[in-house]
């Protein structure tokens, strides 16, 4: 178990390390900075003065060995725009963007699971194929526009959900929903196929055989079987939950780690650039590790590997 | 290869409606971005300070079927140009993405030991950054524009053809044709081409259609963000973008385009499950 554990903190850390580097590669190599940054009356000498501040006019390793000290050690620089440490800017962002992520999980994982379980036991029934269109149609509906439809029909229309902004929890209302829905459809379309598969297994028919109650039988038996497939969806879905938070936060004005890299992009801030993106898949990889470990808690028989 | 062409006739023919409807929609949306130039009604790009913010369906629309935006520019003709990105952004990035996808999964499942793991290596970075993360970095470090979102949807959509075909491979590589193949001489690319790819099409055809539903999504979060397509391009993603500073007074210009985008993929959405359901029953989950 020991062996194990180290193992897959070993492969996070490869992971991340990969990560920065890539992050490093396309920043500084594929773009450059500098001529982003300067306005396109700029000289010669402004380029190589700027290169030289940036500390861009080093050989690639030496920028490289630097950046992932840097990293590495949270000394993430100051922000070009803002001119504050880029580390007390991810402090104010990080926790708004994981009150959202946390309340979207929260709004979108326990009703997708009943629902996923409902439309695997009625199988072929009304309810599974008014489900089944559902999940289709929220796969496709594309989230930063659903959060513009919700925000007009309840803000503008209905003036009962403040706009966008933050502060209070109604503020948060929109943009969770918005984000839940496309992390409960692809939930409740696992559980449900997850359900379907573990339900065919000899061990149901047994206990159903035995005379099981079908709530335990389907809760008990079916639902705690098919729950690795569908905690391991979920780990991977909180990727996509903090890559759709940049698209919701832009929509709902909302002040998380996903509006200040766009805001950051769009200034040309690297610093804050690199920090967010680093951050987000530092947050990505914790989470999966964390889902890892507890496969073995859920599933005793993946301890013994 | 007539056998299953009529087949396939045959299949949608006894489809469900919301599927054949589905079709439909795909036609149009193809024969939209086809014959654009014939359907707009005016030049997308156009803009006229004297017609600005018409409402859809207005009775002094001035030929204006959807309205005019904020600076006049015909929102029905927009919509039919922006049919032809959407619609050559998700079959060009598609097309890199299946050709990345397949061949990698090939190449892994076939040859295996240190190969595979590289390539799977690969795959699990790929899988361990945000999709959004990653394309917006190689949209900053690329910089905005067509050729550049269809590059960065391409080489960032194949990771789940490797999966799924890789897997494919290492079960259909011990039957008992491919090992004949292999001890009568056949060539690795032969067996590769003649005896396992036409095994794994199915696979890959599945999965391209659902690429494509999230292709055209990102690609409209992308530009919807500042990071895909510029201004200048009258895309879907580009029109809600502007369109959404006027959502209290001008809301047709950010729903009218959402529908476009909305309903193209659901249509390819159902499309896809039908296929799977279909084509490969085993992706189902259940028997």
């Amino acid at each position: 178990m020991l062996l194990y554990m180290g193992k897959r903190c070993l492969q996070a850390v490869i992971v991340l390390l990969v990560v920065s580097t890539l992050v490093f590669f396309l920043l500084r190599v594929v773009g450059d900075p500098a001529t982003l940054m300067l306005d396109p009356n700029a000289t010669k000498a402004d380029y190589e003065d700027l290169k030289r501040s940036l500390g861009l006019d080093q050989p690639i390793h030496v920028q490289y060995v630097n950046f992932m000290k840097d990293m590495a050690s949270l000394n993430l620089g100051r922000s070009y725009r803002y001119k504050q440490p880029v580390v007390n800017m991810i402090k104010d962002a990080l926790p708004f963007t994981l009150q959202l992520v946390g309340v979207s999980l929260l709004l979108a994982v326990p009703l997708a699971i009943v629902v996923g379980v409902l439309a695997a036991v009625k199988r072929n029934s009304l309810i599974d194929s008014v489900m089944t269109t559902v999940t289709i149609a929220g796969r496709s509906i594309p989230s930063f526009w659903l959060g513009l439809i919700l925000m007009m029909l309840f803000a503008v229309k209905l003036k009962i959900l403040p706009p966008s902004g933050w502060g209070s929890l109604k503020h948060l209302i929109l943009p969770s929903v918005t984000l839940a829905m496309g992390l409960a459809t692809s939930t409740v379309r696992m559980t449900r196929n997850s359900m379907l598969s573990v339900m065919n297994q000899d061990y149901m028919k047994a206990a159903k055989a035995k005379g099981v109650s079908p709530f335990r039988l389907y809760i008990g038996h079916g639902l705690r079987n098919s729950l690795i497939a569908v905690i391991t969806l979920i780990s991977i879905q909180v990727g996509h939950l903090l890559g759709g938070s940049i698209v919701v936060e832009t929509v709902f004005s909302y002040p998380g780690i996903g509006r200040l890299l766009i805001n950051a992009i769009m200034v040309y801030d690297y610093p804050v650039v690199q920090a967010s993106v680093v951050l987000m898949a530092l947050l990505f990889v914790v989470i999966n590790l964390i889902v890892d470990l507890l496969y073995s808690v859920i599933d005793p028989r993946i301890r013994v590997r | 290869m007539k056998r299953s062409q009529t087949s396939f006739w045959q299949q949608i023919k006894s489809s469900r409606l919301i599927v054949k409807l589905s079709f439909i929609v795909i036609i149009i949306w193809v024969f939209t971005s086809l014959a654009a130039p014939l359907l707009a009604t005016h030049d997308p790009s156009k803009t006229n300070p004297g017609e600005i913010f018409i409402r859809p369906f207005a009775k002094d629309s001035k030929g204006h079927l959807l309205g005019t935006d904020e600076v006049g520019r015909d929102v029905f003709s927009r919509l039919v140009y922006g049919s032809r990105i959407s619609l050559l952004v998700a079959v060009i990035a598609g097309i890199i993405s299946l050709l990345i996808g397949t061949s990698l999964g090939l190449i892994a499942g076939y040859f295996g030991g240190r190969v595979d793991s590289i390539i799977m290596r690969i795959v699990d970075v790929m899988l361990a950054f945000p999709f959004m993360f990653m394309a917006l970095v190689f949209m900053v470090a690329l910089g905005s524009g067509l050729r550049n979102i269809v590059l960065v949807l391409g080489i960032t959509g194949w990771v789940s053809y490797t999966r799924t075909i890789r897997a494919e491979v290492l079960s259909i590589r011990r039957r008992e044709y491919v090992i004949s193949a292999e001890v009568i001489g056949c060539s690795s690319g032969r067996v590769i081409f003649r005896h396992i790819l036409p095994n794994v099409i199915d696979h890959a055809i599945v999965i391209a259609t659902m690429n494509m539903a999230n292709t055209i999504l990102s690609e409209a979060s992308l530009t919807f963000l500042g990071m895909g397509l510029p201004v200048s391009i009258p895309s879907w993603g580009q029109m809600i973008a502007t369109g959404r500073t006027y959502t209290y007074t001008a809301g047709w210009l950010t729903i009218i385009p959402g529908i476009a985008i909305f309903l193209v993929t659901l249509s390819i959405n159902f499309i896809g499950d039908w296929l799977r359901d279909i084509r490969d029953p085993r992706l189902r989950g259940s028997q």
